[in-house]
Order: structure tokens, then sequence, then C-alpha cells
């Protein structure tokens, strides 16, 4: 039994040290876990004749596994609006100018979510506000258009390392950022002149659409893997060495040979 | 008398561990084919697999992912085994073994250990090898119910193949026997579970004593069985031991070999 479980346990450490590398150099980015919510805004805020659109873009909970390297891709789709006035059909798209999705600890997340609140709707606040989501951040990304379609914009960021505990929740907020002129009419065009105003007023909190967050991984592999690797090898190596010891004479026909193709090679070399 | 019988034990374990070492070392290739084949593919699937698992929260199976495909090759290499296990009793090979001073039972028993329990082992082995290099804090996330049925069900399965090669000795037998058990029959089950809504009591009961493993997925999702699984898994265990007993008096008392 020594035999058999000595050499499996010295192949498998062999192959599973070889997998490792692989898959580490391999880059392959592997899904772990995503959340898809519908975008619902916490807070619109106008200041300065501009409007900001604060979402939670949910959360995730994430155990560190060694070897693990995260990344977070955030995706946001919008969808045009069908606005009825006057006996008019609208078709209208809401214009972002920049959406950032900033990541931060569940236990960061209440004081964040109580300034959000609570704040007021001055300069000084927003510019507050993104202090704090900045001090308080363990990644932050802007997202761009990706696609070719102009209602999906999405960001990918790293989660270091050194960011992450054994086990911790994240949660997400979302920043949208409006153009100054909020709404383009798609469809009827041009728009009746009596329904610039109407249009004009349309709020960002009508802005339909839904976040999806996705938590990949790519294996990094790690020093102590490596170590474990060669550790279960050597157990192998050992257990069969405890095994050629003990029944030296199963294994002295072997060993003459490896003993002889040894010295020959010597000899050439 | 007793001291005798105990002498008896004695020496029939020495034979039995004589034998045994001798097919270590006749399978040593074998087993080895098992491992280079399972660890790689066990490694992918732990290596990317595993870690979406840690995020569930109360997952009914951990590693259904990762035996999809294994499973598969390590039923045909139990059948393999009964395979030869069928053409040593009848090709003459068994009988040499026989001669003396190796008892019938000895014989069967290291086929049965070796055949069924080194390589449920071994399997056991290519999957918790590949976590503990991983991160050996991800094994508590292993669920021990699943890795415990899965061993049975192979068990039991494997048992009732190695029967039918020990009282049949026919290698082409035995092998369809492996497959109409492991690949035919849960299907004929599931579909008539599937088809007879009032299925009767006794066809769910044999289902769940020949196959533990796939019924915890039926019943485990559904929560429609009124009893727990792993209870209802001692029956399988005990129909396993039923088994062993009845090929080791089968062996010690009708079995012929030519």
């Amino acid at each position: 039994m020594l035999k058999v479980i000595g050499s499996v346990l010295c192949v498998s450490g062999i192959i599973i040290l070889l997998m490792l590398l692989a898959t580490s150099n391999m880059h392959t980015k592997f899904w772990i876990t995503s959340r898809f919510n519908s975008l619902t805004p916490m807070r619109i805020i106008k200041f300065n004749k501009k409007t900001i659109g604060i979402y939670d873009a949910g959360s995730i909970s994430v155990r560190k596994i060694e070897g693990l390297r995260y990344n977070v891709s955030v995706r946001v789709t919008t969808y045009p609006l069908l606005v009825r006035y006057n006996n008019t059909l609208f078709r209208i798209a809401i214009s972002i100018d920049n959406a950032t999705v900033y990541t931060v600890r569940k236990t960061d997340y209440p004081v964040i979510r109580g300034y959000i609140a609570s704040m007021g709707d001055t300069v000084d606040d927003v510019k507050k506000l993104l202090e704090l989501l900045d001090s308080r951040c363990i990644g932050k990304v802007t997202l761009q258009n990706m696609f070719s379609s102009p209602y999906a914009i999405q960001g990918v960021f790293d989660i270091g390392d050194e960011t992450l505990d054994s086990e911790i929740s994240l949660d997400f907020i979302l920043l949208i950022f409006p153009k100054r002129d909020l709404v383009k009419v798609i469809s009827p065009k041009p728009p009746p002149v009596s329904s610039i105003i109407f249009l004009k007023n349309i709020s960002i909190a009508r802005l339909k659409g839904n976040i999806n967050v996705r938590l990949e991984a790519s294996l990094n592999v790690s020093r102590n893997q490596v170590t474990r690797a060669i550790d279960i090898t050597m157990l192998g190596v050992l257990m069969l060495g405890v095994d050629i010891y003990r029944n030296y004479d199963e294994y002295k026909h072997t060993i003459e040979k490896l003993k002889t193709v040894l010295r020959e090679m010597i000899k050439r070399s | 008398m007793r001291k005798l019988s105990v002498t008896n034990i004695k020496d029939s374990m020495v034979r039995f561990n004589v034998h045994l070492s001798y097919m270590y070392s006749k399978m040593l290739k074998g087993f080895l084919f098992i491992t280079i084949i399972l660890v790689p593919i066990h490694s992918f699937l732990v290596f990317t697999v595993l870690p979406q698992q840690a995020f569930r929260p109360t997952p009914v199976s951990t590693l259904s992912s990762t035996l999809w495909l294994t499973s598969i090759i390590f039923t045909f290499i139990i059948m393999y085994l009964a395979y030869s296990f069928a053409s040593e009793l009848s090709g003459g090979g068994a009988q040499l073994f026989l001669s003396h001073p190796l008892g019938k039972l000895e014989y069967v028993s290291a086929w049965f250990f070796t055949g069924l329990y080194v390589t449920v082992f071994l399997f056991l082995l290519s999957i918790i090898l590949p976590v503990i290099v991983l991160d050996p804090t991800l094994l508590s996330k292993l669920s021990l119910r699943e890795l415990y049925l899965l061993s049975l069900e192979m068990i039991v399965s494997g048992a009732i193949i190695f029967n039918v090669a020990l009282m049949m000795k026919k290698s082409g037998l035995t092998f369809l026997c492996g497959v109409f058990f492991y690949y035919i029959l849960p299907f004929v089950f599931m579909l008539s579970l599937a088809v007879f809504r009032k299925s009767s009591e006794f066809v769910i009961w044999m289902f769940i004593v020949l196959y533990p493993y796939k019924s915890m997925f039926i019943w485990g999702y559904a929560r429609t069985f009124p009893y727990q699984i792993i209870q209802a898994s001692f029956l399988s265990l005990f129909f396993a031991v039923l088994l062993h007993i009845l090929a080791f008096v089968y062996s010690r008392w009708r079995l012929e070999v030519g």
C-alpha cells in the first residue's frame, strides 16, 4: 500500500504543480459571482445647474482564496424612455457625461449612506461626498462606452490582495453625472417647440436601466501553493523510500538498472 | 481450539496481505494511469470552479460541477476491474492463484479491496489534493456528506458488478451489467419517477438504496422526501455490507474456478 500511495502522491504532486503553473500562466479569468440590479436612485442632487444621480449598485461577499486575484467588472445599461406629452409620444435618451463606481467595505457603507441621505445640495456638499468616497473606497472605476450601443457603459478594476481580509462584504456605489443637456430626443425629430420646456425638465430619476456587477478571478500562483504541491510530492517520495528500505529485494533489479544507466550517462558526459 | 482459530485468522491475514501486495504491484500502472487522468481534470476544475462555490450561501452540492465528467471515467475503471476479475476467474488465472496456499476468501477479498476501496480512495484523493494545494481552508467548504454519498454509490454499484463477475464468471456479461447499473438503470428509475407521478414507495426506496448520491440531487433540491438522505443512506450501507457478505459466503462455499 505504501508503494501505491507513495507513487500516487508523487505523481499527483507533480501534476498539480504543473497545473497550477499552467493555469496561472494562461491568465484565464473565471466567473465567481454577479449581481444584477435595476437602476433605482438613492438620491438625485441638483447643484450649480448640474445634476448627479447616486445609485446603490449592489453588494457582494468576497471570501479570499489564496492565489486568486479578483477583479470587478461593472456594466450599466440604460434604456430609451417613452414619454407622452400633448398626445405626442417621445422617445428620449438621457445622456451620461461621466459614471463612476466606488467599491466600499460593508462596514463603511452605513457612514456613506448616512451622509448621502443627509447631505445638502451645494457644491461643497458634493465635494465632501467625493472626498468621503475617495477616502473610504478600496477601488473605483470610471465607466466608459465600450460597445457599439450608446446605452451600455463598462469598467473593470482589480481588487488588490492587500485590501482583502479573509472574508469581507463589498458594496458598490454608482455616481452618474449626466450631461448638461440631459435629454436627447430620438423621435420625433425635430421635437415640437411646445414640448421643449417639458423635455428640459425631465429628471435623471426617470433614467431606466440596470447595473450588472460581475466578480471574476484569475489564478496567480503563490509561493505557499508551490510549496504545498512540492510537499505532497516529497511525501510520496518519502513513502516510496520507506517501501524501498523495507522491501529492498523487490526494487533491487530496478535500482541496479538505474545505476547502470546513470553510470553510462556519466561516462558519456 | 480458540488458539487454533486465531492462528488461522492470522495466517489468513498474512496470505491476504501477501496477495494484496502482489495485486498492488500488478495494478500500480493502472493506479498511476487513473491518477494521471483524474488529477489534472480535478485540479483544473477545483482551481476554476470551486471558488464559485465558496460564495454560495447554502449549496446543495459543491462538487457536482467538478465530478460530472470524472465520475463517468471512474465508473468505467470499476467496470474494467470487474471485467478483469471475471476474466481471471474464467480464464484460468484464478486457478493458479488458488492452487495453494491462498484461500478463495482471501483471493476474492483482495480483489474487492483493490477493485473497490483502493480505487474509491484514489478518486477521493484526486479531489482532495488539489483543494489542499489551492487553499486548505476550502476543505471546510467541501461537503463531507457529498463525498460519503458518492463513495457509497460507487461501492454499492461496484459490489453488485463484482458479485456478478464472481457468480457468472463472464467478462462480457460483467461489463454489460456495469453499463446497465451505472448508466441505464438510473435513467429508467428517473423516468419512472417523472412519468408516473405517484410512483410506488418501493421504487423510490430502490433508487435511494442503489443511488444515494443521485437521490441527494433529486430530493436534496425538492425537499419533498420525508426522510433525511443521510439517514436513508444507512440502508445503502446495509445493502453494501449484505453484498459483501454474499460475495464472501459464495466464495467460501460455492466458488468453482475453471
